[in-house]
């Protein structure tokens, strides 16, 4: 009897840790899947159809590796990515790193911005009243310190988008079709297939994600001794997001692709709610949409000034005044203004802003992995335990197959966009 | 004068004006206490190979940024790379996060500065500037004029987390106020908070927790463990330890009381658990000097002496009756000025004319008396009147004001 009381209590404790521990990974899923996730894939859905589920299959196995290796040089290190790079690197790579980092961010913000933008003009709030004051309220409370209280908000705004898992159902898709799709990689000659094809794995997979993971576990210190529950909280989120993400894409095909309608705007996305949600689809989904950008637009500035400033050496922190941490707080300001900016000129629509966001995080992608795996084939000097050679090979194996693959899909479509008769001229020399 | 960023890579020549090969690394001996190192040695790669060889600075007749020419022939110039206290600058300061101990701040090493000291070249300063990032990539200082040189000296900062255990900047460490360390511990991470708190000696480490705003303190708590944790808990004060074993969920602080020595009372530390955080109960100290009253003014001054290192601060006596009544108090200044041969009860205020708290009054309530009275502590006694412990200015201060 006592025994089992015992026993109960480990039991709990257990799901204390669990809970405990549950976080980072989820946090930057969620974060993931923001309004340039939910307007990529349902872009994609709703354009190509199932074409693009194979990628989110790919997606998830390298969502699982890369936040594992993140969790893995965090534990054992206690230091962030951007320190890593630093130490190991030297300057000039750094300098490299960094600036991918922050144009790979500075384009999500600029997305996060205009997902507000695109939000609250299904609630008939005009951009230009809505950017310049969500700007000001944003840098305030990033300069007032307060954010961190509110970043496990994340976690309820990833469960509001479980309403694609009942829109979904609801759809009543071919489950066969679905799985099959999943399973069957496709590739076919077009700018536009390209740029949604890199946009989904720019989304899911992203610089950001991957220098937040690292940092999360350093700053709040999880130990060796979780470092296996962290690992399976890591894997668990991967498939949540990439979940969430195919659920979305099944979505928009069924209700939107099949009747012939390409989402190109915020309320067109909405749409593909209004089967399941009728006419509250619009409210509920401006409503994730607003909360999930405005989380983002906070989180952006803020992780990206707090890498940039680890690398290169300024003083940072949100304990620190602003007369000690210009930088920190400058390039903060800096992020916001650019993408507010950006956002109000009227060049490209919001919804042309946020897939082309996410693109860019896609293109840019690759550099940021290939110091990843570098760092991490070199863990013995980092003081890493060693890592058995078959998780070791699958991971180098998944990691440089993404790396190339987006390479050569980035470099196809910058080409395409150059040259757009380049197919037909290859086959014409034929 | 030349920076690392400068003499990285320079091509080191024999004096016959062969070409041995390029300069890797620069080192110096860590613990000599100098105010500038002088440079021990260089490490070189070899000409077409990937050997790297160790040269020792006496045998250097010539440093510049175009070529480092040695007084000896290549082959009688290696030396066994020493090992110990030597510091390679390259691969153990430069690009690493420093303690920066003058200004209380992390910032990391860009670039070093080196010059002639007494005729030995030395490391003079390290930079931690924007221009320091520049030169890295290839600018030259006389492009960088216009940014503002940030330079720190050898002795006043201290490599974070480095396995070496560099001595440097010990000294200029215990200098600083613990509160100014627990500044320095907050802008770290976990592991290198607790790794820079296991470096101090426990007093000080002790003194520097207490410090630490609450948040930090419950991760630093986990992260070290409840072993190593109760090494540094112990030595902090009575009110604080307790303060900080609340933090934590019931497994955890029961764990850190286990491990705690005999000595620190356990029973008090439970004791005080059971009050209310922001009731005087909660607040205060239960270390502090008492007295009989019947005791003598020299009697106590001695006693004062002896057990001065187990307190704080000490600027009051408390005057008990047999049944450890609360009677009065007797500031030092008192003491001092009475004739020794006095009796205490004949110096001290009595408690008509010194107010005193009970155990369940708010932090409010006492801020009000200590302002209205101008006092520098309370006394806090129990219904029978009997003493149980001390709220100071601080506490209350600390109270009202949490993230100083």
């Amino acid at each position: 009897m006592l025994n089992m009381v015992k026993k109960a209590r480990g039991f709990w404790l257990k799901i204390v840790i669990i809970f405990s521990v549950l976080g980072p990974g989820i946090i930057a899923g969620s974060a993931n899947n923001d309004a340039g996730g939910i307007s990529t894939y349902s872009f994609a859905g709703s354009k190509f159809g199932y074409t693009l589920l194979w990628v989110l299959v790919i997606n998830f196995f390298t969502l699982a590796s890369t936040q594992q290796i993140g969790v893995r040089l965090g534990v054992f290190t206690g230091k962030g990515l951007a320190s890593l790079i630093r130490e190991r690197f030297g300057v000039r790579w750094t300098l490299l790193a960094v600036f991918t980092l922050l144009v790979a961010n500075l384009a999500v913000c600029t997305s996060e911005f205009a997902g507000l933008a695109a939000s609250l003009e299904l609630f008939n709030i005009s951009k230009w009243i809505a950017i310049p004051s969500f700007a000001v309220i944003v840098w305030l409370i990033l300069y007032k310190g307060s954010f961190k209280k509110i970043e496990r908000m994340f976690l309820f705004i990833s469960a509001l988008f479980l309403v694609y898992v009942v829109a979904a159902v609801m759809a009543k898709p071919d489950w066969g079709e679905v799985a099959s799709a999943s399973i069957t990689p496709f590739l076919y000659s077009d700018k536009a297939f390209f740029l949604a094809f890199l946009g989904v794995m720019g989304t899911t997979i992203t610089p950001w994600g991957q220098f937040f993971i690292q940092s999360y576990v350093v700053d709040k210190g999880i130990s060796i001794k979780n470092y296996i529950i962290e690992k399976w909280e890591v894997i668990f989120s991967a498939f949540f997001t990439c979940f969430i993400a195919a659920m979305i894409i099944v979505t928009t095909k069924n209700v939107l692709f099949d009747n012939g309608v390409v989402v190109d705007s915020a309320e067109k996305a909405a749409m593909s709610l209004v089967p399941f949600l009728g006419r509250f689809a619009e409210t509920i989904f401006g409503f994730g949409f607003f909360a999930a950008s405005l989380l983002g637009a906070f989180i952006l500035p803020l992780t990206t000034s707090y890498c940039v400033c680890e690398a290169l050496g300024f003083e940072h922190g949100v304990n620190t005044k602003l007369k000690d941490a210009p930088v920190f707080y400058g390039l903060m300001a800096l992020m916001i203004l650019i993408a507010a900016a950006f956002v109000l000129t009227p060049i490209f629509s919001l919804f042309q802003i946020m897939i082309f966001a996410q693109v860019v995080n896609g293109m840019l992608l690759p550099i940021i992995l290939v110091f990843l795996i570098i760092l991490f084939n070199g863990g013995k000097q980092l003081g890493l335990p060693a890592q058995s050679k078959i998780s070791s090979f699958l991971y180098n194996l998944i990691i440089w197959a993404v790396i190339a693959c987006l390479t050569v899909v980035s470099v196809l479509l910058v080409l395409l966009t150059l040259f757009p008769n380049l197919i037909e001229t290859m086959i014409w020399w034929r | 004068m030349f920076y690392f960023s400068s003499i990285i890579n320079t091509p080191v020549h024999d004096k016959d004006n062969e070409l041995i090969g390029r300069l890797r690394d620069m080192a110096i001996e860590s613990d000599k206490g100098h105010k500038y190192p002088p440079l021990v040695g260089i490490l070189v790669k070899k000409n077409k190979s990937n050997e790297e060889i160790f040269i020792s600075t006496n045998k250097i007749a010539a440093w510049s940024s175009d070529s480092i020419v040695l007084k000896v022939t290549a082959d009688s110039a290696v030396e066994q790379t020493p090992n110990g206290t030597t510091v390679f600058l390259g691969k153990n300061v430069l690009d690493r996060q420093i303690v920066d101990l003058s200004g209380v701040r992390v910032v990391r090493v860009n670039d070093l500065q080196f010059g002639q000291v007494h005729s030995a070249m030395s490391l003079l300063a390290i930079d931690v500037s924007a221009a320091g990032l520049l030169r890295r990539i290839g600018f030259r200082q006389s492009m960088l004029g216009f940014i503002k040189p940030n330079l720190l000296e050898w002795h006043s900062v201290h490599i974070i987390g480095d396995k070496l255990q560099l001595a440097t900047g010990r000294d200029e460490l215990v200098r600083l106020h613990p509160a100014d360390i627990a500044n320095l511990v907050e802008k770290m991470n976990v592991k290198q908070g607790s790794q820079f708190l296991r470096s101090l000696d426990q007093a000080t480490a002790a003194k520097v927790m207490e410090e630490v705003s609450p948040h930090i303190q419950k991760m630093m708590v986990r992260h070290l463990g409840a072993e190593r944790a109760s090494m540094i808990l112990e030595k902090m004060s009575m009110d604080e330890l307790v303060d900080l074993i609340q933090l934590l969920p019931s497994v955890e602080s029961r764990e850190i009381i286990d491990k705690l020595p005999a000595q620190k009372d356990v029973n008090r530390v439970k004791k005080i658990l059971e009050y209310d955080e922001d009731t005087a109960g909660g607040l205060m100290a239960t270390e502090f000097i008492s007295a009989h009253l019947e005791t003598q003014v020299s009697e106590v001054i001695e006693k004062i002496r002896r057990d001065s290192h187990q307190h704080r601060s000490i600027h009051f006596v408390y005057v008990t009756d047999d049944k450890k009544k609360y009677l009065g108090v007797a500031s030092l200044r008192r003491l001092i000025v009475a004739d020794p041969k006095q009796k205490i009860k004949e110096i001290m205020k009595r408690t008509k004319r010194t107010p005193v708290v009970n155990e369940e009054q708010s932090v409010r309530e006492i801020a009000n008396i200590i302002t209205k009275y101008n006092l520098l502590s309370v006394a806090v006694v129990d219904k029978s009147g009997r003493l149980l412990g001390v709220v100071t200015v601080d506490d209350i201060m600390r109270h009202l004001v949490p993230n100083a």
